[in-house]
């Protein structure tokens, strides 16, 4: 059941928003916008549909980046104070959906109202499974904190490997019941997008940032198919300066909207090849953490190393950290800094002998398994090696967490 | 020299009797869908009045037509990012209010309705929402309420007006009003179509009439801002900007535009202009004051064999020429100067031009009954019971020097028409008007003969049809009418 709704209806949906969405658009282009019914009802609107656009557009920003830039995304929230900051504009922000969508289902409602008379069955169903979705987001924020965390190690590796075609829900199969309706109902949304009025996202007119103000369309070719015979001589009579710098411009705004179009695409689609080639395979590769010496024996030290395959422009971003703990002369365990909870990151208290989770307050004991808390499992281990005197450790994407 | 062609009309103002003739016409042939109900995209509105929809010419409430900021001429609406940020509520929308709620009766009450004590009667049901009315507002509600506080009270051209002339206007005595047909002006430098984010409003270049693309509409509603006369409408129904469309499929097939053919008093004029597209921008961009003659500039005379031999390049045929030498258009325009354009200091250059009304006759009854006009048959400009500042407003941008060019020619041309039938005029005060209003008694006789004997061959002049330019003989236009609308090969359905 759950291979379905996180592998096939993902697949589902996406095919079917590309395929309809096509075909709607080369068939149907008529019905191809969005049935404003601000001329007939403009009061209410404006308190629902303001809040609702700008809302929706910075949270959709937000849960697309970090599955674009996952690492960046998490040395980003890293930090403490960022994550604190960004969890709370972002339920800010959910609520400002929720205003505007309850808004704009409200207006609908009455009977006689002349917002409900223009209210397709389509629209009544799009508006529940976008209210659902927001309302469901603002319950995900305030009752599994941390989400911006914890998102980046279980939706965002699923993700992921949906646009890899590897698919892998193994990360969120676990998950409580509530947060994977609220990714069922988003990919429901896609799935919604080419039968409602939602395809009015992808008619935004960005081309009118640049396009001439005024449009002229000739039915005919404007010059005639013989050119007149001109009573004056040729040198006398001057070009057209007009039709020609008319036409050069056109020619130029031609050309200048293909490179714009193509380093969009190359932006775009770069990494996106890069992700569908270059991840296939599961780099390893060991790396050193310094000489054995420096760490002694029966304490944790927090280490920090490149990962296994670091991007040329990821910068301190290809930077990942474990817990090292030397146990004999010999033996060392490295931990995944990674609460086998939702993620997040644990610290080790040299006080106490445990580990413990920021986030919903797991606890590990010294030698990685769970004393109390959410946590399902032990914390998980990456191999170590002792090669002339210095400590490795076999880097390779660990499962962040088990659930 | 970019020689356009651009189908123009002239609407003599002193001619039309406020029937509204030509808005029903338009209504029954284009605008009886549902979604549509409301639009007319002929109206007639009486002015002084606050017009259709209400208190359109209100710029600073509606932000329509251009503006020269910093020397540079822009939309007064917003930038182009700010309109972006604004497509999720457009701020500047006028609401179905300031139009009005369409509406019909519930007629069937009167056939169904059981055996009872009293007269079954029908009540007026929202054509939006199917309940039952109170109806507040229709079209042309200020039908003929010249001197009304309501209505001509708030006409914006009266800003100006001084306090005393003001007064005047709403004296019983003296109230005063005239009818003002209004369909859009198909300009020549559209704010609607620069306002468009998705670029589905454009002017054909073959004639210059504007059209939204049913098919590239998506419904953003900024060309209804944008206009300043308020000539694109909304339809609640399909989600499309719709506006008058000068009954192109009529006159690819040689026929005069509905609102024309109907017309009771003969006031409209058809034909075409040559215009210079190069010089759209600078025209635009030019003082208020200037504004009236620069447009007049720009259209060409088709009589100069430069123009001619640049609209040849350019692709205009003979017959398209030889109609423009024939065109009302140009002679009311051009040749005698005396039609002009309404609001130009809107800057959206638009081409349709309106003879001034002539001030009406001061009556009075005489004590034994019978009718005597003033003394000063005609009235004068002195005394006029519409002051010249209120149309200097309308027609030039506030500029009374203008209008009283274009008024001291018609008013010679009564005197001396006057002189010439009933002779109660003396020659030589006569000869003084026609020498004051810059003209001469052939073309005063010209003006005439167009006024007021034309036939309607000289009225509307067209190129003759060319199969090879007809694009809608091949499609039966009119075959969806009843279904939601012309022109489209599916039917216009949005589905669910």
């Amino acid at each position: 059941m759950q291979a379905f709704f996180f592998i096939a209806f993902p697949y589902i949906a996406l095919i079917l928003a590309v395929g309809v969405g096509l075909y709607r658009y080369f068939s149907h282009r008529f019905t191809y916008s969005s049935l404003s019914s601000q001329l007939l009802e403009k009061r209410q609107l404006f308190w629902g549909s303001v809040p609702w656009h700008y809302g929706i557009t910075l949270i959709l920003f937000a849960h697309l980046l970090p599955v674009i830039f996952p690492a960046a995304a998490g040395a980003i929230l890293g930090n403490h104070t960022r994550l604190v900051v960004l969890e709370l504009t972002g339920l800010a922000l959910g609520l400002y959906c929720v205003f505007g969508i309850v808004g704009l289902v409200a207006r609908r409602v009455p009977t006689g109202s002349a917002a409900r008379a223009v209210t397709s069955p389509m629209d009544w169903i799009l508006l529940l499974v976008l209210a659902y979705q927001t309302l469901s987001g603002v319950g995900i924020a305030l009752f599994e904190r941390w989400g911006a965390a914890w998102y980046l190690s279980t939706a965002v590796p699923w993700l992921r490997s949906l646009v890899r075609l590897h698919p892998d829900a193994s990360t969120v199969i676990g998950l409580p019941v509530f947060i994977q309706t609220h990714f069922i109902s988003g990919f429901l949304v896609i799935l919604l997008f080419p039968f409602t009025r939602l395809v009015h996202v992808f008619a935004i007119p960005i081309e009118y940032l640049w396009r001439p103000y005024q449009v002229v369309v000739w039915n005919h070719d404007p010059q005639p198919p013989h050119a007149p015979v001109s009573p004056v001589p040729v040198a006398a009579m001057p070009p057209t300066p007009s039709e020609s710098t008319d036409k050069e411009r056109r020619q130029l705004l031609a050309r200048l909207s293909i490179i714009a179009g193509g380093i969009t695409a190359a932006i775009v689609g770069i990494p996106s090849i890069g992700f569908l080639l270059g991840l296939r395979k599961t780099p390893e590769t060991w790396r050193s953490l310094g000489p054995v010496d420096s760490f002694p024996v029966g304490e944790t030290t927090a280490v920090s190393f490149l990962d296994s395959s670091p991007l040329p422009w990821a910068g301190v971003t290809a930077k990942t950290a474990a817990w090292l703990r030397r146990e004999g002369p010999e033996q060392f365990i490295a931990f995944s800094i990674n609460c086998t909870h939702l993620g997040c990151p644990v610290r080790w208290l040299p006080n106490a002998n445990l580990f413990m989770c920021p986030c919903h307050g797991g606890v590990f004991y010294k030698d990685g398994t769970v004393a109390s808390g959410p946590p399902p499992k032990p914390l998980a281990t990456y191999p170590v090696r002792i090669r002339e005197g210095a400590v490795e450790i076999l880097t390779s994407p660990l499962p962040i967490t088990t659930v | 020299m970019n020689v356009r062609v651009q189908v123009s009309m002239v609407f003599h103002l002193d001619k039309c009797i406020g029937c509204h003739t030509c808005s029903l016409a338009c209504k029954n042939l284009w605008t009886s869908r549902p979604g549509t109900e409301y639009m007319w995209w002929n109206n007639v509105e009486t002015k002084p009045g606050t017009g259709y929809p209400t208190l359109y010419e209100d710029q600073e409430e509606y932000r329509g037509g251009w503006e020269v900021k910093d020397g540079d001429l822009r939309l007064k609406l917003n930038t182009r990012a700010g309109e972006l940020l604004n497509i999720a509520y457009n701020p500047r929308l006028p609401s179905l209010d300031d139009y009005y709620e369409p509406w019909t009766y519930t007629y069937g009450d009167l056939i169904d309705a059981p055996p009872q004590e009293d007269q079954p009667v029908f009540k007026p049901v929202s054509l939006v929402t199917g309940n039952e009315m109170e109806v507040e507002a229709g079209p042309n509600w200020d039908d003929d309420l010249g001197g009304s506080s309501i209505y001509a009270a708030n006409d914006p051209n009266l800003s100006s007006l001084s306090e005393e002339q003001r007064q005047q206007l709403f004296n019983v005595e003296r109230v005063v009003f005239f009818y003002l047909p209004r369909i859009c002006n198909h300009c020549m430098n559209p704010s609607c179509v620069a306002a468009c984010p998705a670029g589905a409003i454009y002017k054909r270049g073959e004639d210059g009439i504007v059209l939204v693309s049913q098919e590239k509409c998506m419904g953003w509603r900024m060309c209804v801002s944008g206009c300043p006369y308020k000539k694109v409408y909304y339809n609640w129904e399909t989600g499309k900007s719709e506006k008058c469309i000068l009954c192109y499929p009529r006159l690819e097939t040689g026929q005069a535009p509905a609102c024309m053919h109907s017309c009771v008093g003969r006031i409209r004029y058809l034909g075409v202009l040559l215009y210079d597209a190069d010089r759209i921008h600078s025209t635009a961009s030019r003082p208020d004051h200037e504004l009236v003659e620069a447009q007049r500039e720009m259209i060409l005379d088709p009589f100069d064999p430069e123009v001619v031999r640049h609209a040849k390049a350019n692709g205009v045929g003979d017959h398209v020429i030889d109609s423009a030498r024939k065109s009302p258009v140009f002679k009311f325009v051009k040749k005698w100067k005396i039609a002009l354009p309404l609001h130009p200091e809107f800057r959206t250059l638009p081409m349709l031009f309106y003879v001034p009304p002539l001030l009406p006759v001061t009556g009075f009854m005489t004590d034994d009954g019978l009718y005597e006009s003033s003394s000063d048959f005609f009235s004068s400009l002195e005394n006029a019971r519409l002051p010249m500042r209120y149309m200097a407003n309308l027609f030039t941008a506030g500029d009374e020097e203008q209008v009283i060019r274009v008024y001291r020619k018609l008013m010679a041309g009564r005197y001396y028409k006057r002189a010439q039938t009933v002779g109660d005029f003396d020659g030589a005060q006569v000869a003084k008007m026609i020498a004051e209003a810059e003209t001469t008694a052939e073309e005063l006789e010209e003006i005439y003969e167009l006024s007021s004997l034309a036939g309607f061959d000289e009225r509307f002049v067209i190129p003759p049809f060319s199969r090879e330019a007809a694009i809608e003989l091949v499609q039966i236009t009119q075959v969806r009418q009843e279904g939601g609308g012309m022109g489209f090969i599916h039917e216009p359905r949005r589905g669910l």
